[in-house]
């Protein structure tokens, strides 16, 4: 009970500084694996926690009811939960996820069918006949057709989704569907699989109920039903008996979001939150000096959530970095590796030198990146005429982790005459930042990999996207656009993938065009006895529930 | 007494206007807009759509007129954040909030003058010294740590109450007292303290008053003489102060609605700043607002209510 105690003290104390605008550190951990069958294939791991302060004996705990409540320590940012597929980000998706259904579930790389049970794409890569599963319905007992699905494709299109191009739609029958797609996309499917453009919701409430209605009333077809929507704190999901698939084992579902850190903490701890999504190196710390290792299992991504990166403003005549050999002595100045070990202490985060991670399609082995030399950076400096240093201005969001790695950042350059100053800036005003321009500073952000990392670079930093955003301001040469080009254009992943590396080997050793930080994976704790919630299989933190259960 | 209220009620109407004007204004030049905070992942193209759609794209002084034209006619817009009438979004939220702080209120009111009667009748005994240190304490402590420790107390190691989360009164009102009560003290604390505080200076001063001892004289019963002639005449300062706490209790609601997980109207409020819901913001400032011009209205009429000499002069 002490370290219960001394937890929430902790907690307190984190929240003290959240509500000061800067964050807590934290003491680390150590990892063993215990792989389940879905874990290998999806590209999780599941460890049970090895507490290197002290392993707790104690109670492996037992479900409250038979109603499982999922939560995140994170505000809410969802402004709807129906009709989500136009809606910028996807924070709602966790929370809807009980009850709306995608098209296709998305496992560590491959592309499983759902909705969707089975589908075949013409040789050019153009057409996609798809074949809806027949037995499904929505909670409202309407039924799962191929209008209702090109229906909401149409409503992401026509509510400026654009992420999917697709030129047009037919319905063969009730159950068959042609897409046809505007131009090549070899991530078509993982797009859908992993974004929200992929969810369906009733047609029939739509046209019965109205817009709005839909929007605070989501009927999907999953194993649960929707109850009640209390807007920044809950929803709750109750079962849904007429589900068409295996399941809902339990009662209900009812997913929190917590703007208080220390108030998750607790609700974990005391067993009223049984799976708390995105923990970070604070959470896992607390929960794991008062809870039985049993009790707190973390799935741990393999596939990272985020790259950290720093971006540089090459294309500024004026700048520093202009410069290709400023750009590498910047690089060379930082070391990452004593910034994810020993700042991070190695929690949920991995060095990488390139927008991908080791194991990875898309990861090029022959990128040798920058290890840390603050000696060639100084050469590298003196060689550009900055051997006096310079002062540079960074731009960054509030909060952690930016408070912890940026002044590491700081130091390191400090060693080498850069001196570098730190505007810290809201999440509004920094998103204006990158909506403009950053010319005349760097910018420190991560990009997610939203479907993969090839899928995030594509949006943004190939030949047609990257000018309408503050990304212009990056230098990445001709070589690069082309080699990006090919990939857009390739008729296969693999392909993609081939030219894919080839663009960052001369984003990363040719030009330093950016500066790769470190890979951020994302974690999810839970209670060992919910099983089968799908965040093995589940990228980017998400998770299928349907067949969620407590299992003694 | 009429003519006084009507002055307070125009000077109210100014002030609301100032109150809204600045607000908008700063919200408008902050850097970014609703549209960026909403933007996510959103291409600078669906940015400028979103901008268009909520009219961010029009001069601010056109913004703010159009939304003054209409919010004195009781329409306080939309809330593209919440996708909906701000009039239909914050009502919950409100009613949840002037529940807590109500309920709050009137636990400190009557909390706060026992405790502060009791230290100032027993001055310098072990009570005097305990309520003083206790009231000291309350001031001091933050409230987002006496919720913490409250939680830890209360929930964790007994489970008496709920860790978090709130339930309606009318949907069942047992459950809402349980879930009440951790929120309720956690903002009722740091009002009982300062009323204490002011309660005993009060009950001192007035303690020693020649009318005091002549009723002492008169062989007055000690409880009559604390009702009657203490109480009464200590009560103007205190009145002051709960005008004040009223401030402080929907100031503190933002905090305590952030660690019980209760959608309350601090939390909306918080929530629009910082994606930039301005027309979420102006409602709930301005409400903010109206509640605390009221309350200081109803503390000059109290006094009047307390201190005929105070509703003479007001009413000549």
């Amino acid at each position: 009970m002490r370290k219960k105690m001394l937890a929430l003290v902790m907690a307190a104390a984190m929240a003290a500084g959240s509500l000061a605008g800067c964050g807590g550190t934290s003491s680390g951990t150590g990892t063993g694996t215990a792989p389940s069958d879905r874990t290998a294939a999806a590209g999780t791991e599941v460890s049970k926690q090895e507490n290197s302060q002290e392993t707790l004996a104690g109670e492996l705990a037992k479900p409250k009811s038979n109603v499982l409540v999922a939560g995140i320590a994170e505000p809410e940012h969802e402004d709807r939960l129906g009709l989500v597929q136009p809606i910028a980000n996807n924070d709602a998706m966790r929370g809807i996820m009980p009850g709306i259904e995608n098209l296709f579930h998305y496992n560590s790389g491959t592309v499983e069918g759902w909705l969707i049970d089975e589908w075949t794409v013409s040789d050019d890569g153009m057409i996609y006949d798809w074949h809806i599963r027949e037995d499904v319905k929505f909670h409202d007992g309407s039924q799962l057709t191929a209008e209702v699905v090109k229906w909401n494709l149409q409503y992401a299109l026509d509510n400026g989704v654009t992420a999917i191009s697709i030129k047009e739609m037919e319905v063969i029958d009730d159950n068959n569907l042609r897409v046809t797609l505007d131009e090549k996309n070899p991530l078509f499917l993982d797009t859908l699989a992993t974004g929200l453009f992929g969810f369906v919701f009733s047609k029939e409430a739509y046209d019965k109920n109205g817009e709005e209605w839909c929007y605070k009333n989501p009927i999907g077809t999953g194993a649960y039903q929707f109850d009640s929507w209390d807007h920044g704190t809950q929803v709750v999901w109750v079962a849904n008996e007429d589900y068409w698939g295996d399941g809902p084992y339990l009662d209900g579902i009812t997913y929190k979001w917590f703007e208080s850190k220390a108030t998750a903490i607790a609700s974990y701890i005391n067993g009223d939150v049984q799976v708390l999504f995105n923990t970070d190196l604070d959470i896992h710390k607390e929960v794991c000096s008062s809870l039985d290792p049993r009790n707190a299992e973390q799935v741990i991504s393999k596939a990272p959530n985020n790259i950290f990166y720093i971006w540089m403003d090459g294309n500024d005549p004026g700048s520093p970095f202009h410069d290709v050999r400023v750009r590498k002595a910047f690089c060379y100045a930082i070391d990452t590796d004593a910034i994810v070990n020993d700042l991070f202490e190695g929690f949920r985060r991995a060095t990488t030198n390139q927008p991908s991670y080791a194991g990875s399609q898309y990861f090029n082995e022959d990128i040798v990146g920058y290890d840390y030399d603050p000696e060639k950076a100084k050469e590298l400096l003196q060689e550009a005429g900055y051997g006096n240093g310079f002062t540079y201005t960074i731009q960054c969001r509030t909060g952690t982790p930016y408070d912890m790695y940026v002044p590491a950042i700081q130091a390191y350059l400090a060693n080498v005459g850069i001196n570098l100053e730190v505007n810290y800036l809201e999440g509004t005003a920094f998103n204006a930042v990158m909506y403009e321009s950053f010319a005349g500073t760097i910018f420190t952000n991560p990009a997610s990999f939203a479907p993969n990392e090839f899928g995030r670079m594509r949006e943004r930093f190939s030949r047609g996207n990257i000018e309408s955003f503050g990304y212009k301001d990056i230098y990445f040469s001709d070589a690069y656009f082309d080699y990006f080009d090919q990939a857009k254009a390739a008729d296969s992943t693999a392909e993609a993938a081939d030219y894919y590396k080839k663009a960052m080997k001369e984003a990363i050793d040719t030009d330093c065009s950016i500066m790769v930080l470190y890979a951020d994976h994302s974690c999810t704790m839970k209670y060992s006895f919910v099983t089968d919630t799908g965040l093995e299989a589940a990228p980017n933190n998400q998770w299928f529930p349907s067949a969620a259960k407590f299992t003694e | 007494m009429a003519k006084y209220i009507t002055s307070k009620v125009i000077q109210a109407v100014v002030v609301l206007f100032i109150i809204s004007f600045a607000t908008f204004m700063l919200l408008s030049y902050m850097p970014g807009d609703m549209a960026v905070a909403m933007a996510g992942d959103a291409t600078p193209a669906q940015v400028a759509a979103m901008r268009a759609e909520m009219g961010l794209d029009r001069p601010v002084s056109v913004q703010f007129v159009d939304w003054l034209s209409k919010a004195v006619r009781g329409d306080f817009g939309y809330s593209y954040y919440y996708n909906d009438e701000v009039s239909h979004v914050i009502l919950k939220p409100l009613e949840r909030t002037m529940i807590l702080g109500v309920v709050s209120l009137a636990i400190s009111f009557f909390v706060g003058i026992f405790l502060g009667v009791i230290a100032g009748m027993y001055r310098g005994t072990w009570m005097d010294d305990l309520i003083s240190v206790i009231a000291n304490m309350g001031i001091a402590a933050p409230q987002f740590w006496i919720g913490i420790i409250l939680i830890y107390l209360l929930s964790m190691q007994n489970g008496y109450f709920p860790i978090e989360g709130y339930v309606d009164p009318y949907r069942d009102f047992g459950e809402f007292v349980r879930y009440s009560v951790l929120p309720v003290i956690t903002l009722s604390i740091p009002s009982v303290a300062a009323i204490t505080r002011q309660a005993r200076s009060a009950v001192l001063e007035t303690i020693g008053q020649d009318y005091v001892r002549t009723a002492r004289a008169k062989g007055l019963k000690k409880s009559i003489i604390i009702i009657k002639h203490v109480l009464k005449n200590a009560m103007m300062p205190v009145i002051t102060l709960l005008g004040l706490r009223v401030r402080l209790v929907f100031g503190g609601s933002v905090i305590v609605e952030q660690i019980f997980n209760i959608n309350g109207m601090g939390r909306v409020m918080s929530k629009a700043i910082n994606m930039q819901d301005t027309n979420m913001a102006q409602c709930c400032v301005l409400i903010i607002g109206i509640v605390v011009i009221i309350s200081t209205l109803m503390v000059d009429i109290l006094y009047g209510v307390l201190d005929p000499r105070i509703r003479d002069k007001k009413g000549e």
